[in-house]
């Protein structure tokens, strides 16, 4: 209560920058108005939300702007192709790297931390502008996924060491699962070893996991947790479509020969997450990367035929891979990951309508199921936020 | 196992940003050590596709050449080409093992694509860029063109432009 009751006249504070900071002022101000804290207590916890305060959306226009750069310098580069002599294509293309390496390593040693970030994801921008430049000088037409691995591999060892922030976390992300996954789509196909490197291209999501394990740098192995496991659970509920489809005996084992790399590489994941479990705390790796693999798994290599029996089976799995991570993540108290659980199990209940099992009983079933579950993690959650609400 | 200290780690990350300028800069000394000593080659061309959307401005064309031997091997794509010069023009000889050739053309390391018919159709794409295209797509349409290229060692031909025929 403020001393002496009645309404109290601010004091002017600093303002915060963002948005969320503006809105966290004003309930700052409406509590000390209503005599519910003092101008005190307002004042620390202001400090102390700036002091941990993400700026996401500096981060954002950050992004958007150095990828214009890069994109632009790519452009300009193309337009004017032939007018420029090859020689010195390459000769200003390998310069402007070895000057953008020398002043991100001028910014790292310096401890200028967004400057070194954003010259680090120039540097990368310049790597995949040099191998396109490459490819053009010299024919080098091929595979897309080829030169996206090329990238990889080249940028790959410095976003590992010097990446600091979610910035280069995501790129690194982002490109060691979307390259390797250029490559399986690109060659699904073809038989033999490429069934593994299918396999270990489909199973990134479970490296990059890997990988945030050791990295010590708190942002960075934040993005990459965030992204890994964001597409290990929008794999596995994509995968959960192929129950509508026929999968034959050739089709399974060759699905099962491309999980092979997926299972050695969950069992590494989970023992890593065991040993540092970042914000993964258990029973959360249990139920997003076993989880995962088992439904994978389930859809691709048990021989099924599309019928009703498999789309109320795929539907079931389905309940019981995002019911799994719902428990898990309301055990932990991973709120997000509960309420995207929730949301994932409505789209599904939403499909069971425009799908039809056939028949309308058991399209009745699949309702009568999924609408329970639904109703069971909604009183859950409920119970979860009361309870967090009195302690 | 233990972290590494600073200075390996200020090693490593070194080694990290140098690897993409060794790996690009060898690869152009690569290139350019293949195409030490390649001679030119006029070859003309003919039933062009003005653009391929999905890879940027780039021309398709077939090679106009004089084709002789079996061509059967070349419709997967497997066979090896000898260029020659003679009266009638460019001649793309198809290769027999072991045969001796001065300009091997690899149609798979080309990039060569052969389209099935008698005689087989051979279609490379060259990129250009956006200024120049609307001036060579009319010279493209009105005119007869040659491909300007090059033979490397390692049996890639090289296209390098398109002009006029003279």
């Amino acid at each position: 209560m403020p001393a002496g009751g009645g309404p109290k006249r601010l004091r002017p504070r600093p303002r915060l920058a963002t948005s969320s900071g503006v809105s966290l002022q004003r309930k700052l101000d409406s509590w000390v108005e209503a005599g519910l804290l003092d101008e005190d207590a307002a004042a620390r916890i202001n400090a102390f939300e700036q002091q941990d305060r993400r700026p996401l959306a500096i981060w954002a226009a950050t992004a958007l702007g150095l990828l214009a750069v890069v994109l632009g310098v790519m452009l300009l580069v193309s337009a004017n192709w032939d007018r420029i002599p090859d020689w010195l294509k390459l000769a200003v293309h390998l310069l402007l790297l070895a000057g953008v390496g020398g002043l991100f390593w001028r910014a790292w040693a310096r401890g200028q931390l967004w400057l070194a970030e954003a010259l680090l994801f120039i540097g990368s921008g310049l790597v995949l502008a040099g191998i396109a430049l490459q490819a053009q000088v010299y024919q080098l037409t091929g595979p897309v996924w080829a030169s996206l691995l090329l990238w990889l591999a080249l940028v790959a060892p410095a976003l590992l060491l010097a990446g600091r922030t979610r910035l280069t976390g995501s790129l690194l992300a982002i490109l060691a699962m979307v390259a390797p996954a250029a490559m399986a789509i690109a060659t699904i196909d073809a038989g033999g070893w490429w069934l593994l490197a299918q396999g270990l291209a489909l199973a990134t999501p479970l490296v990059v996991l890997v990988l945030a394990t050791f990295s010590r740098r708190r942002a960075f192995r934040a993005a990459l947790v965030e992204l890994g496991v964001g597409a290990l659970l929008g794999g596995a509920s994509i995968v959960h479509v192929a129950w509508a489809f026929d999968i034959g005996a050739a089709a399974a084992t060759d699905s099962l020969l491309r999980l092979l790399p997926a299972m050695a590489l969950a069992a590494l994941c989970l023992w890593r997450l065991r040993v540092r479990p970042e914000r993964l705390r258990p029973p959360l790796p249990t139920a997003i990367v076993l989880g995962s693999v088992v439904v994978v798994a389930l859809a691709l290599v048990v021989p099924h035929s599309d019928d009703v029996a498999s789309r109320v089976v795929g539907a079931l799995l389905f309940a019981a891979y995002w019911g799994g991570i719902a428990r898990a993540a309301a055990l932990t108290g991973a709120d997000r990951l509960f309420a995207i659980a929730v949301g994932a199990l409505a789209v599904r209940i939403f499909i069971v309508y425009l799908e039809l099992f056939g028949s309308l009983a058991a399209t009745g079933a699949g309702l009568l199921v999924g609408g329970l579950l639904l109703v069971a993690l909604s009183w859950g959650w409920q119970r979860m936020v009361r309870r967090r609400g009195v302690a | 196992m233990p972290a590494p200290g600073p200075i390996a780690r200020r090693g490593w990350l070194l080694l990290a940003l140098l690897l993409p300028l060794l790996v690009l800069g060898g690869n152009i000394l690569r290139h350019q050590f293949n195409l030490l000593g390649a001679a030119e080659w006029r070859i003309p061309v003919s039933g062009y596709d003005p653009r391929d959307p999905l890879r940027g401005r780039f021309v398709r064309f077939s090679y106009d050449w004089t084709l002789r031997g079996d061509a059967r091997a070349c419709l997967d794509g497997q066979c090896e080409l000898c260029l020659l010069r003679e009266d009638v023009g460019v001649v793309a000889q198809v290769r027999a093992p072991g045969a001796q050739c001065h300009a091997r053309v690899d149609v798979a390391a080309s990039r060569i694509g052969v389209r099935p018919g008698w005689p087989p159709q051979f279609s490379s794409r060259i990129f250009i860029s956006e200024t120049s295209a609307p001036a060579l797509e009319a010279q493209l349409r009105r005119q007869p063109m040659e491909v300007v290229a090059v033979v490397d060692r390692s049996g890639r031909l090289i296209n390098r432009r398109l002009q006029p025929r003279n």
